[in-house]
This record gives structure tokens, C-alpha cells and sequence, in this order.
């Protein structure tokens, strides 16, 4: 059985009770870190994962661990089966990363992450036997002027979005989603930002799904190679 | 109106497997498959929203 030490997030170094996970400090930056089988990890399903399958029981613990530190210190989130070869190693990287990470560290300090969800409202069933061409044609054109509203109205929440944020991104639209972002969001900003959201969606008839809050994932988009 | 939902599995998959700070070089231990995951996942998500 090989084992090694799961590493969740970079952090601060503070006296923090996890329950388990524990922090390897360095100059004041620490590593927040849990011994685990690697075999633990093997054979996951990722393909639709189930709500009860290892792979979403591994990664709603390594979100519960994030999330503890986040409650007390900024992280710097890992990426998911981050698995170290040891404390030397721990030490290594935060020696040879310290810099960088304080910096992202003092980047996201005091700001939370929110996912806003938009989507296309289904249109109403209509009985096509029942219309005429024209009536039909008709139709047709004023569902895809609303189309084109509500596309232009979720592009504008993003934009309204943006400006009340440290920091945007958007994913990838598929289906009937118009907008997935994630915003950066300073926590003293965070009631103008969420009566934004809901003035903006009173006002386009939009409905939004909001998730949150949530560690800066979104944001640590940075690569520590070769530490 | 807006809605505070639950975060489905999917949103959580989406940031803790999919983002987040990656650590490479002769530190970390790989994992066999995990890179795969991530690999797939990854081909999973652009269905649902990966990164534009």
C-alpha cells in the first residue's frame, strides 16, 4: 500500500483545528495536508459520477477541508488528487513557491467566489394544427426576437456582474445556459452585488441559479511547476 | 427572481476537480488515473460549461 500526503490548499500559517488534515508551515505560508492511501484514488468513475460514488465522496471531503480553512485564512484551493511525497516535499514546494503564493493568497484575501446560472425560459407549448402560415411565421419571428433579448440581457448581467467584482470569468455555454460565470466578489461588496443581480433579473424577466459562496476555485488559475 | 440553490455535484465537480491550482514536477506523487480524470472530466464538462 503506498501512501502519501493529500495536499488541499496553500494558506497562511495559523493555528487552525481541522480535524484530521493538518497544516506544514513555512515562513509564514502552510500546506494543508492529510496522509492517504494513493489506492484510494484509483479506478474512479468520473462519467457522471453518482452522488454517493468515491469520486464525489473524495471531492465533497476535499471542498469540506477547503472550506475550513477558507472560514478562517484565504486559500490558494489545489487541484483535486494532489497527493505530495512527504513533508520534505511540502516544505520544498513552499519554499520554492513562496513568493507566488503569498502573492495569490494576498489576491484573493477577503473576497468570495459566486456562480450565477442563466437560463433560456422554455417556451410555451403551442398547437401548431391550430395556427395558420402566417400566424405561424409570425410566431416564429417574435420567439426568436425573445431569444435574442434574453441572450443579450444574460451578456449584460455578466457585464453589470464584472464591474461589481474583483474579478469575472464565464464558462463555456452549452444547451440551454445563456450565461455560467463566476465572479470574484469583495465580501463588503457582496449585498450590492447579489441587489444587483436581482434588480437585473426583476428588470429582464431572467431567472438566475446562483451558487455560493464558494473558495476563490475560479480564480487560482496558476501552475507551480517543477517546485 | 434569483434562486439560492443547492451546489449540484456537477458545480462542485467542476471547481474542485476541474480548477484550482495544479502542482506538477518531482513533488507530487501521480496518481494513476487521476491525470485521466482529469483529462475526461475535462471532456465531460465542455458539455456543461468548461473553460471559454
Amino acid at each position: 500500500m503506498s501512501r502519501g500526503l493529500y495536499a488541499y490548499a496553500i494558506t497562511r500559517d495559523r493555528r487552525i483545528d481541522l480535524a484530521g488534515p493538518w497544516l506544514i508551515g513555512h515562513r509564514g505560508l502552510a500546506l494543508v495536508v492529510a496522509e492517504v492511501e494513493t489506492e484510494r484514488f484509483a479506478g474512479l468513475e468520473f462519467d457522471e459520477p453518482a452522488e454517493d460514488s468515491p469520486l464525489a465522496v473524495l471531492a465533497r471531503y476535499h471542498d469540506a477541508v477547503v472550506r475550513a480553512v477558507f472560514q478562517h485564512e484565504p486559500v490558494l484551493p489545489l487541484r483535486f488528487g494532489t497527493v505530495l511525497d512527504g513533508v520534505d516535499a511540502a516544505l520544498r514546494l513552499l519554499g520554492a513557491r513562496h513568493e507566488e503564493a503569498s502573492a495569490w493568497l494576498d489576491r484573493v484575501e477577503g473576497r468570495r467566489e459566486w456562480g450565477v446560472r442563466v437560463r433560456a425560459a422554455a417556451p410555451a407549448p403551442v398547437d401548431l394544427d391550430a395556427l395558420s402560415g402566417t400566424a405561424y411565421l409570425a410566431m416564429r419571428r417574435q420567439r426568436l426576437d425573445a431569444a435574442d433579448a434574453v441572450r443579450r440581457g444574460a451578456a449584460s448581467v455578466h457585464r453589470a456582474l464584472t464591474r461589481r467584482s474583483a474579478e469575472s470569468t464565464c464558462r463555456d455555454l452549452a444547451g440551454d445556459v445563456l450565461l455560467e460565470g463566476a465572479y470574484l466578489v469583495d465580501v463588503e461588496n457582496e449585498e450590492d452585488f447579489h441587489a444587483e443581480i436581482d434588480r437585473l433579473t426583476r428588470e429582464l424577466g431572467l431567472r438566475a441559479e446562483i451558487t455560493g459562496p464558494w473558495p476563490p476555485y475560479s480564480f487560482t488559475k496558476v501552475e507551480f511547476a517543477d517546485a | 427572481m434569483p434562486e439560492h440553490s443547492a451546489a449540484s455535484l456537477v458545480d462542485l465537480l467542476d471547481r474542485v476537480v476541474h480548477r484550482g491550482a495544479v502542482v506538477r514536477g518531482d513533488v507530487v506523487i501521480a496518481l494513476a488515473g487521476v491525470e485521466l480524470i482529469r483529462l475526461d472530466l475535462r471532456l465531460l464538462l465542455i458539455g456543461i460549461g468548461g473553460d471559454r
